[in-house]
Protein backbone atom coordinates (compact mmCIF):
# COMPACT_ATOMS: atom_id res chain seq x y z
CA UNK A 1 0.00 0.00 0.00
CA UNK A 2 2.65 2.33 0.67
CA UNK A 3 4.62 1.45 -2.15
CA UNK A 4 1.47 2.62 -3.71
CA UNK A 5 0.90 5.79 -2.13
CA UNK A 6 4.60 6.59 -2.65
CA UNK A 7 4.43 5.51 -6.36
CA UNK A 8 1.29 8.10 -6.75
CA UNK A 9 3.14 10.90 -5.25
CA UNK A 10 5.77 10.56 -7.56
CA UNK A 11 3.34 10.16 -10.53
CA UNK A 12 1.29 13.62 -9.29
CA UNK A 13 4.76 15.25 -9.01
CA UNK A 14 6.06 13.57 -12.03
CA UNK A 15 2.54 15.50 -13.73
CA UNK A 16 2.92 18.73 -11.95
CA UNK A 17 4.53 20.83 -14.73
CA UNK A 18 4.90 23.99 -12.54
CA UNK A 19 9.02 23.62 -12.76
CA UNK A 20 8.98 23.38 -16.52
CA UNK A 21 6.59 26.18 -17.25
CA UNK A 22 8.64 28.78 -15.18
CA UNK A 23 12.05 27.95 -16.76
CA UNK A 24 10.35 27.92 -19.74
CA UNK A 25 8.82 31.47 -19.67
CA UNK A 26 12.26 32.69 -18.45
CA UNK A 27 13.77 31.73 -22.00
CA UNK A 28 10.70 33.12 -23.45
CA UNK A 29 10.97 36.05 -21.45
CA UNK A 30 14.25 36.75 -23.39
CA UNK A 31 13.07 36.06 -26.93
CA UNK A 32 11.60 39.06 -26.84
CA UNK A 33 14.45 40.94 -25.75
CA UNK A 34 17.47 42.67 -27.55
CA UNK A 35 20.47 40.54 -28.12
CA UNK A 36 22.91 41.84 -25.83
CA UNK A 37 26.13 40.53 -27.81
CA UNK A 38 27.83 42.64 -30.10
CA UNK A 39 28.78 41.85 -33.77
CA UNK A 40 32.51 42.69 -33.13
CA UNK A 41 34.59 43.00 -36.53
CA UNK A 42 31.53 45.31 -37.67
CA UNK A 43 30.92 46.89 -34.41
CA UNK A 44 33.11 47.25 -31.94
CA UNK A 45 32.09 48.45 -28.03
CA UNK A 46 33.50 51.59 -26.45
CA UNK A 47 36.34 51.12 -24.05
CA UNK A 48 36.00 52.92 -20.28
CA UNK A 49 38.03 55.62 -19.96
CA UNK A 50 40.66 53.42 -18.18
CA UNK A 51 41.15 50.29 -19.68
CA UNK A 52 44.52 49.10 -20.65
CA UNK A 53 45.61 48.41 -24.07
CA UNK A 54 49.34 48.37 -25.31
CA UNK A 55 51.98 50.35 -23.74
CA UNK A 56 52.59 53.78 -25.30
CA UNK A 57 54.70 57.38 -24.64
CA UNK A 58 53.14 60.26 -24.53
CA UNK A 59 54.10 62.71 -26.92
CA UNK A 60 54.44 66.66 -26.04
CA UNK A 61 53.86 69.42 -27.76
CA UNK A 62 57.12 69.09 -29.73
CA UNK A 63 56.31 65.65 -30.61
CA UNK A 64 58.57 63.96 -28.39
CA UNK A 65 58.43 62.20 -25.01
CA UNK A 66 58.94 63.31 -21.48
CA UNK A 67 61.21 60.85 -20.52
CA UNK A 68 63.92 61.44 -18.74
CA UNK A 69 65.77 58.51 -18.77
CA UNK A 70 65.75 58.00 -15.06
CA UNK A 71 64.98 53.91 -15.52
CA UNK A 72 62.67 53.47 -12.86
CA UNK A 73 60.24 51.87 -15.24
CA UNK A 74 63.17 49.32 -16.34
CA UNK A 75 63.92 48.44 -12.55
CA UNK A 76 59.79 48.10 -11.67
CA UNK A 77 58.80 46.16 -14.87
CA UNK A 78 58.81 42.27 -13.42
CA UNK A 79 58.98 40.70 -17.06
CA UNK A 80 61.99 43.09 -17.96
CA UNK A 81 60.21 43.82 -21.20
CA UNK A 82 61.38 47.39 -21.49
CA UNK A 83 64.86 48.56 -22.68
CA UNK A 84 65.71 52.26 -22.70
CA UNK A 85 68.39 54.20 -23.58
CA UNK A 86 69.33 57.72 -22.38
CA UNK A 87 72.02 59.95 -23.75
CA UNK A 88 72.46 63.40 -21.40
CA UNK A 89 72.52 66.31 -23.12
CA UNK A 90 75.64 68.85 -22.64
CA UNK A 91 75.32 72.67 -21.37
CA UNK A 92 75.44 73.51 -25.19
CA UNK A 93 73.16 70.77 -26.64
CA UNK A 94 70.38 72.38 -23.88
CA UNK A 95 70.59 75.75 -25.10
CA UNK A 96 68.40 76.44 -27.71
CA UNK A 97 66.20 73.29 -27.22
CA UNK A 98 62.74 73.25 -26.74
CA UNK A 99 61.43 70.96 -23.62
CA UNK A 100 57.62 70.41 -22.64
CA UNK A 101 58.69 69.04 -19.23
CA UNK A 102 61.56 70.90 -16.95
CA UNK A 103 63.49 68.36 -15.43
CA UNK A 104 64.28 66.89 -19.39
CA UNK A 105 67.62 67.17 -20.17
CA UNK A 106 68.45 63.85 -21.86
CA UNK A 107 67.16 62.48 -25.55
CA UNK A 108 66.20 58.98 -25.57
CA UNK A 109 67.59 57.24 -28.67
CA UNK A 110 65.70 53.62 -27.85
CA UNK A 111 62.85 53.25 -26.05
CA UNK A 112 61.13 49.66 -26.36
CA UNK A 113 58.73 47.25 -25.24
CA UNK A 114 58.32 43.99 -26.07
CA UNK A 115 55.14 42.87 -26.23
CA UNK A 116 55.86 39.19 -26.39
CA UNK A 117 56.76 39.77 -22.75
CA UNK A 118 54.21 42.55 -21.19
CA UNK A 119 51.41 42.00 -19.23
CA UNK A 120 50.09 44.79 -19.34
CA UNK A 121 50.10 45.31 -15.42
CA UNK A 122 50.89 49.44 -15.81
CA UNK A 123 53.29 49.56 -13.12
CA UNK A 124 55.74 51.21 -14.84
CA UNK A 125 53.06 53.87 -15.56
CA UNK A 126 52.71 54.82 -11.93
CA UNK A 127 56.29 54.76 -11.04
CA UNK A 128 56.85 57.52 -14.04
CA UNK A 129 58.05 60.64 -12.47
CA UNK A 130 57.07 62.57 -15.47
CA UNK A 131 54.40 60.66 -16.80
CA UNK A 132 56.26 59.79 -20.05
CA UNK A 133 54.03 56.30 -20.38
CA UNK A 134 50.23 55.13 -20.29
CA UNK A 135 48.25 52.42 -21.39
CA UNK A 136 46.96 53.20 -24.68
CA UNK A 137 43.34 52.25 -25.96
CA UNK A 138 44.79 49.89 -28.85
CA UNK A 139 44.10 46.50 -27.96
CA UNK A 140 44.65 44.90 -31.55
CA UNK A 141 47.87 44.99 -33.13
CA UNK A 142 48.92 43.19 -35.98
CA UNK A 143 52.59 41.65 -36.55
CA UNK A 144 52.92 39.10 -39.18
CA UNK A 145 56.62 37.89 -37.28
CA UNK A 146 58.08 38.27 -33.97
CA UNK A 147 60.65 41.05 -34.43
CA UNK A 148 57.88 43.56 -35.09
CA UNK A 149 56.52 42.34 -31.50
CA UNK A 150 59.13 44.50 -30.25
CA UNK A 151 57.53 48.45 -30.52
CA UNK A 152 60.34 51.03 -30.70
CA UNK A 153 60.05 54.90 -29.34
CA UNK A 154 58.33 55.48 -32.95
CA UNK A 155 55.30 53.46 -32.67
CA UNK A 156 54.68 53.93 -29.16
CA UNK A 157 54.68 57.47 -29.69
CA UNK A 158 51.97 56.79 -32.24
CA UNK A 159 50.27 54.73 -30.05
CA UNK A 160 50.62 57.62 -27.42
CA UNK A 161 48.27 59.23 -29.68
CA UNK A 162 44.93 56.67 -28.53
CA UNK A 163 45.23 57.69 -24.87
CA UNK A 164 42.46 58.85 -22.78
CA UNK A 165 45.22 61.94 -21.61
CA UNK A 166 46.39 62.69 -25.44
CA UNK A 167 42.93 63.21 -26.54
CA UNK A 168 42.08 65.40 -23.50
CA UNK A 169 45.63 67.48 -24.53
CA UNK A 170 44.14 68.05 -28.12
CA UNK A 171 40.91 68.92 -26.71
CA UNK A 172 42.25 71.71 -24.35
CA UNK A 173 44.75 73.20 -27.12
CA UNK A 174 47.47 72.00 -25.46
CA UNK A 175 49.10 70.17 -28.39
CA UNK A 176 49.52 72.08 -31.74
CA UNK A 177 51.94 69.63 -33.31
CA UNK A 178 50.77 66.27 -34.59
CA UNK A 179 53.16 65.01 -36.21
CA UNK A 180 55.73 62.32 -34.31
CA UNK A 181 59.19 63.30 -34.71
CA UNK A 182 61.82 60.74 -35.85
CA UNK A 183 63.75 58.21 -33.46
CA UNK A 184 66.97 60.99 -32.72
CA UNK A 185 64.25 63.47 -31.39
CA UNK A 186 65.56 67.17 -33.64
CA UNK A 187 63.66 69.97 -32.06
CA UNK A 188 61.71 72.75 -33.23
CA UNK A 189 64.77 75.48 -32.58
CA UNK B 1 53.07 1.27 -14.20
CA UNK B 2 56.00 2.56 -11.76
CA UNK B 3 55.09 2.54 -8.04
CA UNK B 4 54.17 6.42 -7.38
CA UNK B 5 52.77 7.77 -10.76
CA UNK B 6 49.60 8.55 -10.49
CA UNK B 7 47.19 6.44 -11.14
CA UNK B 8 49.18 3.27 -10.17
CA UNK B 9 47.32 2.25 -7.66
CA UNK B 10 44.78 1.85 -10.33
CA UNK B 11 46.19 -0.95 -12.85
CA UNK B 12 43.70 -3.03 -14.65
CA UNK B 13 43.09 -6.33 -14.36
CA UNK B 14 42.59 -6.87 -10.87
CA UNK B 15 39.05 -7.51 -11.26
CA UNK B 16 37.23 -8.96 -14.32
CA UNK B 17 35.22 -6.33 -15.85
CA UNK B 18 36.91 -3.39 -14.66
CA UNK B 19 37.84 -0.94 -17.12
CA UNK B 20 40.33 2.23 -16.61
CA UNK B 21 39.04 5.29 -18.25
CA UNK B 22 40.84 8.35 -18.84
CA UNK B 23 39.17 11.71 -18.34
CA UNK B 24 40.93 15.17 -19.66
CA UNK B 25 43.30 16.51 -19.99
CA UNK B 26 41.34 17.66 -22.47
CA UNK B 27 37.69 17.46 -21.82
CA UNK B 28 35.50 20.21 -21.64
CA UNK B 29 34.25 19.55 -18.46
CA UNK B 30 37.14 19.36 -16.57
CA UNK B 31 37.44 23.26 -16.56
CA UNK B 32 40.99 23.47 -18.18
CA UNK B 33 43.55 20.49 -17.96
CA UNK B 34 42.49 18.31 -15.16
CA UNK B 35 43.22 14.69 -15.74
CA UNK B 36 40.86 12.31 -14.51
CA UNK B 37 41.89 8.49 -13.77
CA UNK B 38 38.57 6.48 -13.47
CA UNK B 39 38.44 2.76 -12.32
CA UNK B 40 34.90 2.20 -13.90
CA UNK B 41 32.89 -1.05 -13.18
CA UNK B 42 30.09 -0.82 -15.97
CA UNK B 43 28.90 2.58 -15.52
CA UNK B 44 30.18 2.61 -12.00
CA UNK B 45 32.69 4.75 -10.63
CA UNK B 46 34.85 2.38 -8.58
CA UNK B 47 37.66 4.66 -7.41
CA UNK B 48 39.37 7.41 -9.22
CA UNK B 49 42.26 9.62 -9.24
CA UNK B 50 43.22 12.95 -10.69
CA UNK B 51 46.50 14.07 -12.17
CA UNK B 52 47.20 17.89 -11.50
CA UNK B 53 49.84 19.73 -12.99
CA UNK B 54 49.63 20.67 -16.77
CA UNK B 55 49.36 24.32 -16.20
CA UNK B 56 52.36 24.30 -13.29
CA UNK B 57 54.44 27.44 -13.56
CA UNK B 58 56.31 27.46 -10.42
CA UNK B 59 54.35 31.21 -9.01
CA UNK B 60 56.09 30.00 -5.75
CA UNK B 61 59.13 30.41 -6.90
CA UNK B 62 59.36 33.56 -8.76
CA UNK B 63 57.62 34.95 -5.83
CA UNK B 64 60.72 34.63 -4.57
CA UNK B 65 63.03 36.04 -6.87
CA UNK B 66 60.69 39.64 -7.42
CA UNK B 67 60.65 42.09 -4.87
CA UNK B 68 56.66 42.25 -2.97
CA UNK B 69 55.08 45.22 -5.56
CA UNK B 70 56.39 43.07 -8.56
CA UNK B 71 54.62 39.75 -7.70
CA UNK B 72 50.98 41.54 -7.59
CA UNK B 73 50.48 40.45 -11.44
CA UNK B 74 51.78 37.52 -11.17
CA UNK B 75 48.73 36.82 -8.79
CA UNK B 76 46.03 37.46 -11.39
CA UNK B 77 47.39 34.22 -12.66
CA UNK B 78 46.66 31.83 -10.14
CA UNK B 79 43.02 31.77 -9.93
CA UNK B 80 42.20 33.79 -13.07
CA UNK B 81 38.63 33.42 -12.89
CA UNK B 82 38.27 35.48 -9.39
CA UNK B 83 41.85 37.59 -10.05
CA UNK B 84 40.48 40.28 -7.86
CA UNK B 85 40.58 37.51 -4.81
CA UNK B 86 44.35 36.87 -5.24
CA UNK B 87 45.42 39.82 -5.57
CA UNK B 88 43.52 41.25 -2.32
CA UNK B 89 45.00 38.08 -0.41
CA UNK B 90 48.43 39.22 -1.54
CA UNK B 91 48.86 42.51 -0.74
CA UNK B 92 46.87 41.95 2.82
CA UNK B 93 49.47 39.93 3.60
CA UNK B 94 52.29 42.08 1.74
CA UNK B 95 50.70 45.21 3.93
CA UNK B 96 50.71 43.65 7.06
CA UNK B 97 54.51 42.16 6.47
CA UNK B 98 55.41 45.36 5.89
CA UNK B 99 52.86 47.39 8.80
CA UNK B 100 51.55 49.38 6.01
CA UNK B 101 48.51 51.47 6.60
CA UNK B 102 45.03 51.62 4.57
CA UNK B 103 43.29 54.60 4.32
CA UNK B 104 39.40 53.32 4.81
CA UNK B 105 38.22 54.76 1.88
CA UNK B 106 40.36 52.02 0.02
CA UNK B 107 39.00 49.33 2.43
CA UNK B 108 35.60 49.97 1.43
CA UNK B 109 36.52 49.82 -2.30
CA UNK B 110 38.38 46.42 -1.70
CA UNK B 111 35.58 45.00 0.00
CA UNK B 112 33.34 46.13 -3.02
CA UNK B 113 35.77 44.39 -5.98
CA UNK B 114 36.00 41.10 -3.89
CA UNK B 115 32.39 40.67 -3.63
CA UNK B 116 31.76 41.70 -7.38
CA UNK B 117 34.70 39.10 -8.12
CA UNK B 118 32.74 36.90 -5.92
CA UNK B 119 29.44 37.34 -8.50
CA UNK B 120 31.72 37.18 -11.48
CA UNK B 121 33.35 33.72 -9.87
CA UNK B 122 30.10 32.03 -8.93
CA UNK B 123 28.30 33.27 -12.13
CA UNK B 124 30.78 31.01 -14.24
CA UNK B 125 30.32 28.90 -11.77
CA UNK B 126 26.49 28.80 -11.93
CA UNK B 127 27.16 28.61 -15.70
CA UNK B 128 29.42 26.21 -16.66
CA UNK B 129 28.44 23.64 -13.91
CA UNK B 130 24.50 23.82 -15.51
CA UNK B 131 26.23 23.62 -19.17
CA UNK B 132 28.11 20.15 -18.08
CA UNK B 133 24.70 19.13 -17.09
CA UNK B 134 23.20 19.95 -19.61
CA UNK B 135 21.07 23.16 -18.89
CA UNK B 136 22.66 25.69 -22.20
CA UNK B 137 20.44 28.34 -21.62
CA UNK B 138 21.89 29.18 -18.53
CA UNK B 139 25.14 29.61 -19.35
CA UNK B 140 24.31 31.76 -21.88
CA UNK B 141 22.42 34.13 -19.37
CA UNK B 142 25.10 33.82 -17.09
CA UNK B 143 27.88 35.52 -18.91
CA UNK B 144 25.86 37.89 -19.88
CA UNK B 145 25.54 39.14 -15.96
CA UNK B 146 29.40 38.25 -15.55
CA UNK B 147 30.04 40.90 -18.71
CA UNK B 148 28.05 43.35 -17.12
CA UNK B 149 31.03 42.75 -13.51
CA UNK B 150 33.90 42.58 -15.77
CA UNK B 151 32.75 45.89 -17.49
CA UNK B 152 32.84 47.39 -14.26
CA UNK B 153 36.75 46.26 -13.75
CA UNK B 154 37.31 47.31 -16.44
CA UNK B 155 35.86 50.87 -15.57
CA UNK B 156 37.65 50.73 -12.20
CA UNK B 157 40.95 49.01 -13.02
CA UNK B 158 41.12 48.59 -16.78
CA UNK B 159 41.27 45.20 -17.53
CA UNK B 160 38.91 42.39 -16.94
CA UNK B 161 40.53 39.31 -16.54
CA UNK B 162 44.32 39.17 -15.14
CA UNK B 163 43.01 42.63 -13.10
CA UNK B 164 46.07 43.80 -11.26
CA UNK B 165 43.16 45.99 -9.58
CA UNK B 166 44.80 46.35 -6.21
CA UNK B 167 48.29 47.77 -5.02
CA UNK B 168 50.15 47.18 -1.84
CA UNK B 169 48.72 50.12 0.71
CA UNK B 170 45.90 50.89 -1.92
CA UNK B 171 44.34 51.12 -5.22
CA UNK B 172 45.98 52.77 -8.15
CA UNK B 173 43.22 55.35 -8.20
CA UNK B 174 40.36 56.61 -6.91
CA UNK B 175 36.86 55.39 -8.82
CA UNK B 176 36.46 57.24 -11.80
CA UNK B 177 33.17 58.88 -12.19
CA UNK B 178 29.97 57.66 -12.72
CA UNK B 179 31.40 54.31 -11.69
CA UNK B 180 29.31 53.98 -8.67
CA UNK B 181 26.00 54.66 -10.48
CA UNK B 182 26.91 51.78 -12.64
CA UNK B 183 27.44 49.67 -10.20
CA UNK B 184 23.91 50.38 -8.43
CA UNK B 185 22.21 49.79 -11.66
CA UNK B 186 23.58 46.44 -11.67
CA UNK B 187 22.71 46.01 -7.79
CA UNK B 188 19.16 46.80 -9.22
CA UNK B 189 19.00 44.64 -11.81
CA UNK B 190 20.70 41.22 -10.95
CA UNK B 191 18.26 40.16 -8.72
CA UNK B 192 15.52 39.77 -10.68
CA UNK B 193 18.04 37.80 -12.64
CA UNK B 194 19.20 35.66 -9.66
CA UNK B 195 15.51 34.94 -9.53
CA UNK B 196 15.70 33.96 -13.46
CA UNK B 197 18.31 31.59 -12.34
CA UNK B 198 16.47 30.05 -9.46
CA UNK B 199 13.63 29.35 -12.17
CA UNK B 200 15.49 27.82 -14.20
CA UNK B 201 17.22 25.64 -12.15
CA UNK B 202 16.28 24.85 -8.33
CA UNK B 203 13.16 23.28 -8.62
CA UNK B 204 13.62 21.56 -12.53
CA UNK B 205 12.93 18.18 -12.14
CA UNK B 206 16.34 17.23 -14.15
CA UNK B 207 18.32 19.17 -12.53
CA UNK B 208 17.34 17.94 -9.20
CA UNK B 209 17.88 14.54 -10.23
CA UNK B 210 21.15 15.47 -11.72
CA UNK B 211 22.07 16.59 -8.41
CA UNK B 212 20.35 15.76 -5.37
CA UNK B 213 22.25 12.73 -3.57
CA UNK B 214 24.82 13.07 -5.57
CA UNK B 215 28.96 13.47 -4.35
CA UNK B 216 28.08 13.34 -0.84
CA UNK B 217 30.77 14.55 1.62
CA UNK B 218 29.87 14.66 5.16
CA UNK B 219 30.93 17.62 7.55
CA UNK B 220 33.66 14.70 9.36
CA UNK B 221 35.27 14.05 5.98
CA UNK B 222 35.53 17.87 4.89
CA UNK B 223 37.09 18.49 8.34
CA UNK B 224 39.36 16.03 7.69
CA UNK B 225 40.43 16.72 4.48
CA UNK B 226 40.69 20.52 5.02
CA UNK B 227 38.07 21.33 2.62
CA UNK B 228 36.64 25.55 2.58
CA UNK B 229 34.43 27.67 0.73
CA UNK B 230 31.53 26.45 -0.29
CA UNK B 231 32.04 22.55 -0.09
CA UNK B 232 32.48 22.70 3.80
CA UNK B 233 29.74 25.04 4.38
CA UNK B 234 27.22 22.57 1.73
CA UNK B 235 27.93 20.05 4.31
CA UNK B 236 26.67 22.12 7.59
CA UNK B 237 29.95 23.77 8.65
CA UNK B 238 29.60 27.62 8.58
CA UNK B 239 33.38 28.30 7.68
CA UNK B 240 33.72 31.80 6.27
CA UNK B 241 37.11 33.63 6.84
CA UNK B 242 35.03 37.21 6.14
CA UNK B 243 33.48 35.73 9.83
CA UNK B 244 35.71 33.56 11.13
CA UNK B 245 39.04 35.95 11.47
CA UNK B 246 37.29 39.46 9.40
CA UNK B 247 39.99 41.53 7.49
CA UNK B 248 39.41 44.78 5.58
CA UNK B 249 35.81 45.70 6.55
CA UNK B 250 34.18 42.98 7.00
CA UNK B 251 33.32 43.32 10.60
CA UNK B 252 30.98 45.73 9.91
CA UNK B 253 29.16 44.68 7.77
CA UNK B 254 25.85 42.52 8.46
CA UNK B 255 25.82 39.46 6.38
CA UNK B 256 24.57 35.76 6.89
CA UNK B 257 26.92 32.95 5.93
CA UNK B 258 24.74 29.96 4.44
CA UNK B 259 24.99 26.52 4.85
CA UNK B 260 23.23 23.20 3.89
CA UNK B 261 23.46 19.83 5.66
CA UNK B 262 23.05 17.51 2.86
CA UNK B 263 26.52 17.95 1.34
CA UNK B 264 25.43 17.12 -2.04
CA UNK B 265 25.72 18.84 -5.60
CA UNK B 266 22.29 20.57 -4.50
CA UNK B 267 23.64 21.82 -1.40
CA UNK B 268 26.36 23.01 -2.71
CA UNK B 269 24.67 24.77 -5.70
CA UNK B 270 22.07 26.47 -2.94
CA UNK B 271 24.96 27.68 -0.89
CA UNK B 272 26.97 29.12 -3.99
CA UNK B 273 23.40 30.94 -4.87
CA UNK B 274 22.33 32.30 -1.80
CA UNK B 275 26.47 33.43 -1.50
CA UNK B 276 25.38 35.60 -4.46
CA UNK B 277 22.54 37.05 -2.81
CA UNK B 278 24.67 37.98 0.35
CA UNK B 279 27.06 39.81 -1.74
CA UNK B 280 24.69 41.67 -2.76
CA UNK B 281 23.84 42.56 0.57
CA UNK B 282 27.43 43.14 1.07
CA UNK B 283 27.72 45.59 -1.63
CA UNK B 284 25.01 47.63 -0.95
CA UNK B 285 25.96 48.37 2.50
CA UNK B 286 29.05 49.41 1.28
CA UNK B 287 28.19 51.79 -1.50
CA UNK B 288 26.50 53.46 1.27
CA UNK B 289 29.02 53.68 3.90
CA UNK B 290 31.59 54.47 1.56
CA UNK B 291 33.74 57.36 3.04
CA UNK B 292 35.73 59.79 1.15
CA UNK B 293 39.28 60.00 1.74
CA UNK B 294 42.78 59.25 0.17
CA UNK B 295 42.60 55.88 -1.47
CA UNK B 296 46.28 54.83 -1.11
CA UNK B 297 48.10 54.81 2.29
CA UNK B 298 52.16 55.75 2.85
CA UNK B 299 53.85 53.60 0.63
CA UNK B 300 57.47 53.88 1.10
CA UNK B 301 59.90 53.47 -2.50
CA UNK B 302 62.11 50.33 -1.42
CA UNK B 303 60.00 47.81 0.37
CA UNK B 304 61.75 46.24 2.97
CA UNK B 305 60.23 43.45 5.58
CA UNK B 306 61.37 43.01 8.78
CA UNK B 307 62.56 39.66 9.20
CA UNK B 308 59.46 36.75 10.25
CA UNK B 309 56.61 35.23 8.69
CA UNK B 310 53.66 35.70 8.85
CA UNK B 311 50.28 33.25 6.93
CA UNK B 312 47.32 35.40 5.58
CA UNK B 313 44.38 34.05 4.28
CA UNK B 314 40.85 35.32 2.98
CA UNK B 315 37.77 33.69 1.75
CA UNK B 316 37.99 33.73 -2.12
CA UNK B 317 35.03 32.61 -3.93
CA UNK B 318 36.35 28.76 -3.99
CA UNK B 319 37.61 28.79 -0.07
CA UNK B 320 40.58 29.70 1.85
CA UNK B 321 42.76 31.04 -0.01
CA UNK B 322 46.32 32.24 1.80
CA UNK B 323 49.98 32.83 1.08
CA UNK B 324 53.04 32.04 3.61
CA UNK B 325 55.45 34.44 3.41
CA UNK B 326 58.83 34.07 4.84
CA UNK B 327 61.13 36.71 5.19
CA UNK B 328 64.66 37.49 5.55
CA UNK B 329 64.76 41.28 5.95
CA UNK B 330 65.19 41.21 2.55
CA UNK B 331 63.58 43.81 -0.76
CA UNK B 332 62.11 39.60 -1.85
CA UNK B 333 60.41 37.08 0.03
CA UNK B 334 62.57 34.12 1.04
CA UNK B 335 60.05 31.94 0.93
CA UNK B 336 56.56 31.97 0.07
CA UNK B 337 53.48 29.03 -0.32
CA UNK B 338 50.27 29.49 -1.83
CA UNK B 339 47.39 27.28 -0.18
CA UNK B 340 45.11 27.33 -2.75
CA UNK B 341 41.63 25.76 -1.81
CA UNK B 342 41.01 24.53 -5.13
CA UNK B 343 44.17 22.31 -4.85
CA UNK B 344 42.76 20.86 -1.62
CA UNK B 345 39.14 21.00 -2.26
CA UNK B 346 39.92 18.32 -5.31
CA UNK B 347 41.93 16.24 -3.30
CA UNK B 348 39.15 15.32 -1.80
CA UNK B 349 37.77 14.59 -5.21
CA UNK B 350 37.35 10.08 -4.82
CA UNK B 351 35.90 10.63 -1.58
CA UNK B 352 33.20 12.39 -3.92
CA UNK B 353 32.86 10.45 -6.86
CA UNK B 354 33.88 6.52 -5.44
CA UNK B 355 30.27 5.14 -6.31
CA UNK B 356 29.16 7.72 -8.39
CA UNK B 357 28.21 6.70 -12.08
CA UNK B 358 30.17 7.92 -14.91
CA UNK B 359 27.83 10.67 -15.96
CA UNK B 360 27.83 12.21 -12.44
CA UNK B 361 31.47 12.62 -12.19
CA UNK B 362 30.34 16.28 -14.57
CA UNK B 363 28.52 16.92 -12.10
CA UNK B 364 30.62 16.82 -8.66
CA UNK B 365 34.22 18.10 -10.60
CA UNK B 366 31.92 21.08 -11.41
CA UNK B 367 30.39 21.16 -7.93
CA UNK B 368 33.90 21.60 -6.10
CA UNK B 369 34.25 24.48 -8.18
CA UNK B 370 37.92 24.06 -9.35
CA UNK B 371 40.48 26.47 -11.37
CA UNK B 372 43.65 24.71 -12.82
CA UNK B 373 45.82 28.04 -12.80
CA UNK B 374 45.39 28.15 -8.87
CA UNK B 375 45.61 23.85 -8.73
CA UNK B 376 48.97 23.73 -10.24
CA UNK B 377 50.06 27.06 -9.34
S1 LIG C 1 60.17 55.95 -15.54
FE1 LIG C 1 59.40 57.47 -17.01
S2 LIG C 1 61.02 59.01 -17.10
FE2 LIG C 1 61.92 57.21 -16.10
S3 LIG C 1 62.86 56.06 -17.81
FE3 LIG C 1 60.81 55.24 -17.54
S4 LIG C 1 59.54 56.42 -18.97
FE4 LIG C 1 61.46 57.54 -18.72
S1 LIG D 1 52.99 47.23 -18.26
FE1 LIG D 1 54.01 45.93 -16.74
S2 LIG D 1 54.93 44.31 -17.95
FE2 LIG D 1 54.41 45.91 -19.39
S3 LIG D 1 56.27 47.15 -19.55
FE3 LIG D 1 55.02 48.07 -17.94
S4 LIG D 1 55.76 47.15 -16.04
FE4 LIG D 1 56.49 45.87 -17.73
Amino acid sequence: MSKLKEFLSKAVAMADPSDLVAGASVTIKYFFSHPVTVMYPFEKREFSSCAKGVLALIPDKYGDDLCIGCMQCVKICPVDCLTVEMRKLSKEELLGRKFEEKKKKALIPTFEVDLQRCMLCSLCVEICPTDALEMSQTVTLIMTNREDQVLDRMRMLELGKDTQRYRNRLAAGEIECEAIQCPEPKHKD
Amino acid sequence: METGTVGAFLEPGEKEGDFILNMGPQHPATHGVLRVILRTEGENVVDCDSDIGYLHRGQEKTAENLPYVEFTPYTDRLDYIAAPAMNLTWVEACERLLQLEVPERAKYIRVIIAELTRLASHLLWLGTHAMDIGALTLFLYCFREREMVLDLFEGFGGARLTTHIFRVGGLPNDLPKGWLEDLEAFLDLFPSRLSDYHKLLTKNRIWLRRTKGIGVVTADECVDWGLSGPLIRGSGIALDLRRKQPYEIYDRLDFDIPTQEEGDVYARYLVRMEEMNQSLRILRQCVDQLPSGPFIGKVPKRLKAPKGELYHATESPRGEFGFYIYSDGGTQPARVKIRAPSFINLQALPVLIRGALLADVVAVIGSIDIVLGEVDR
